[in-house]
């Protein structure tokens, strides 16, 4: 048990501690609290000699801190459009797809690691079990750590979407959007947009249409409407991970005051919401492989829809109670199933891309 | 009438049983309710009535006139009663402190409406005293209460269950009755600043916790110089915040055929390993009090030099809870 320490908000040690700059051989873990009403005007820390922090090995820490396993969310859409443009025979840049690709990954490191350092400004992950990485909550970073290489990621993103800006000055439309939505939604919530409304709407433009579109343009491939129908059902995907997040989140966000759809329509409404949000996402998925896919896959796809929506309403029939042991094991399974969809997509469209490598041969 | 009685506070009395603030006069109740003024009889006698002793040291320290004093402690008692009928209830208790539960002396149903009776008392008597902060304060809290008894209904049969998501229930149920035992004393003396009310709430959860875990470790027959029943818990299909922490690395499915302790010994790999367990949850629970004693320091400064004899008096509050050593020798 390290040393601990109480520091109010209006103490000027207060953001050295909260930032960990404090010290360079400690460090000041906040402790958690279950009050998440409460007005936190103080913060207690536990200070942890450096030495006694344990983190696992350096590539799993990291893989967690900026949390790669979300980066499906960011490449599936990317993987789409090169390979509708490779099978399509749409001519593309293969550099500024590379180009392109690192920004996107520097970008999304960045928005990740930003997001942990204001969740810790703004006391959130003192209060959310389950927010963010927690790798500034664990001792692995400081949040002056996190903030800093958020900004060299950013940086980076900056410096290797510049060719693709450079040839296309059109993209800094879609850049544009994305930065007034985030202005936008951070003077409505200054403490963050995690676990609101708000980021519903945003996750939807920034992975979907924005996302496939603004990639699309950046590869030097011409706009098009299957752009933006991949975009749809992307951010739809997207979404539907963000309502699973809300929904194992329900009872403290209820509690924090924190107002997103699942919340606003409670446990059992909110279960529904997620079976029509999955079914919609399905048929967007279906009506988009029966206007541009085979035959044979779309017929595929539809089974498979009808299986997976079986097992989703399964999963969701047993949601009882927030606390209950199921309620989270519930939930990864309706996530799996997503990802699964995911995986099913990827095999088919590699499928298509080596019959025609072999019938070009 | 009964009305006209309750627009002043009632003139309580120190029940002979409790030896203490455990408030409770016949008179407050109506009288032409026979059955209900029995069934609260049965219920007020017996029963530490600590929450309305922590009341009572509070309001000494702060130095609140005793018709405040005396409302605190009553509305404590009140709530927590109140959660009793209910709680034996939901549970299926046919014994509430060595006595048949009021559900089954009764009827479940006059168990039910002799709770909500007593929640309606308690925001009589207290909207009588004018502070609407306390109020406000006391029906948060009686709403986490019931919040965090119909979540822990929803645990019973549950054997993966993990300890954070009991401690989410426990702050609701068992530490919102500690939360409000430290910070409705000085809201009642309009003394609401957040920064206070921050510590005292942290405070109280801790309390809560610790007492829960105590309690829980009692159930094992760990400390259990109280005698109470042992694997109840259990028998009723709970698995308490212990039995989480011990079976970790078990096989839960077998917990659900364990009814004896030597059963749970064999279920978490011997007696020797439950032991191993107990001290290591101790361990864990060390920090806990550790974090407690640390805000209690921290209390210090938001208190008037007349006050802080209350920091020594809160200080060994954990040996009382969590050690479960009595308050003589505390």
């Amino acid at each position: 048990m390290g040393e601990l320490k109480t520091i109010a908000k209006s103490d000027p040690a207060f953001s050295s501690y909260l930032l960990g700059t404090f010290s360079k051989d400690d460090r000041a873990i906040s402790v958690k609290s279950l009050n998440v009403a409460t007005a936190a005007e103080t913060v207690t820390f536990e200070i942890i000699p450096l030495a006694e922090i344990k983190a696992p090995f350096f590539l799993r820490k990291w893989a967690l801190t900026l949390k790669i396993k979300n980066y499906f969310l960011l490449y599936f859409p990317m993987f789409l459009i090169i390979s509708k443009n490779l099978m399509d025979n749409v001519p593309f840049d293969p550099r500024l797809a590379l180009w392109s690709l690192l920004a996107a990954t520097f970008l999304f490191a960045a928005m990740n690691l930003r997001n942990d350092f204001r969740d810790h400004l703004s006391g959130l992950d003192r209060i959310h079990p389950d927010s963010g990485s927690r790798a500034i909550q664990k001792g692995w970073i400081t949040a002056h750590q996190a903030k800093n290489l958020s900004t060299a990621f950013a940086v980076l993103g900056i410096a290797c979407a510049l060719p693709a800006v450079i040839g296309l000055p059109e993209l800094l439309l879609v850049i544009g959007v994305i930065a007034l939505l985030a202005i936008f939604g951070l003077s409505v919530y200054p403490h963050g947009l995690k676990y609101r409304l708000w980021t519903e709407g945003f996750a939807f433009l920034l992975l979907g249409p924005l996302l496939t579109v603004g990639f699309q343009m950046a590869i030097g491939a011409p706009f098009d409407l299957e752009s933006v129908f991949l975009g749809i059902i992307t951010g739809w995907l997207a979404v539907y991970i963000v309502h699973l997040k809300n929904f194992e989140a329900i009872m403290v966000n209820n509690q924090a005051g924190f107002t997103n759809s699942v919340g606003i329509m409670g446990f059992e409404k909110g279960k529904r919401l997620m079976a029509v949000w999955w079914i919609s996402l399905l048929v967007l998925i279906d009506v988009y492989h029966w206007i541009y896919n085979s035959l044979f896959w779309t017929v595929s796809f539809i089974v498979i829809s009808l299986a997976l929506s079986w097992a989703l309403l399964k999963y969701l029939r047993t949601l009882t109670s927030p606390v209950a042991s199921t309620f989270k094991i519930a939930l990864d399974r309706c996530r799996q199933l997503g990802i699964f969809m995911i995986y099913l997509w990827i095999l088919e469209n590699i499928s298509y891309l080596l019959v025609i490598e072999l019938a070009s041969r | 009438m009964r009305a006209t009685e309750t627009k002043t506070l009632p003139e309580n009395r120190e029940t002979p049983a409790g030896g203490s603030l455990k408030i409770y006069n016949p008179k407050d109740f109506p009288a032409y309710l026979p059955k209900l003024n029995q069934l609260f009889d049965d219920l007020f006698s017996g029963g530490k009535g600590f929450r309305a002793k922590l009341i009572q040291m509070m309001a000494t320290e702060l130095g609140l006139e005793q018709r405040c004093e005396r409302l605190l402690a009553q509305t404590i008692e009140f709530i927590h009663n109140a959660s009793l009928l209910h709680d034996d209830l939901i549970d299926g208790s046919p014994l509430r402190r060595g006595k048949t539960a009021a559900w089954r002396a009764y009827t479940p149903e006059y168990a039910v409406l002799a709770g909500d009776y007593l929640l309606a008392r308690v925001m009589v008597n207290l909207s009588s005293y004018g502070n609407i902060r306390l109020v406000q304060y006391t029906s948060e809290v009686i709403s986490d209460l019931l919040e965090g008894e119909w979540l822990q209904d929803s645990l019973v049969g549950d054997f993966d269950i993990d300890l954070s998501q009991l401690d989410r229930v426990h702050n609701l149920k068992t530490a919102s009755l500690f939360k409000w035992c430290l910070r409705a004393p000085f809201l009642a003396i309009s003394r609401n600043e957040p920064s206070l009310h921050t510590i005292l709430e942290e405070m109280g959860t801790l309390l809560g916790q610790l007492f829960q875990r105590g309690d829980d470790l009692l159930d094992f027959n760990v400390r259990n110089d109280e005698g109470k029943a042992v694997m109840g818990d259990l028998q009723a299909g709970y698995l308490n915040s212990f039995g989480v922490f011990a079976a970790k690395e078990s096989d839960r499915t077998q917990l659900k055929t364990c009814k004896t302790l030597t059963q749970f010994y064999h279920c978490v790999g011997g007696e020797t390993i439950f032991w191993k367990k107990v001290s290591d949850f101790d361990e864990q629970n060390k920090f806990l009090i550790q974090l407690y004693r640390h805000h209690v320091t921290n209390l210090e400064k938001y208190l008037l030099p007349e006050e802080k004899h209350l920091l020594k008096k809160l200080e060994p509050l954990t040996d009382i809870l969590y050690w479960r050593k009595s308050e003589r020798r505390g």
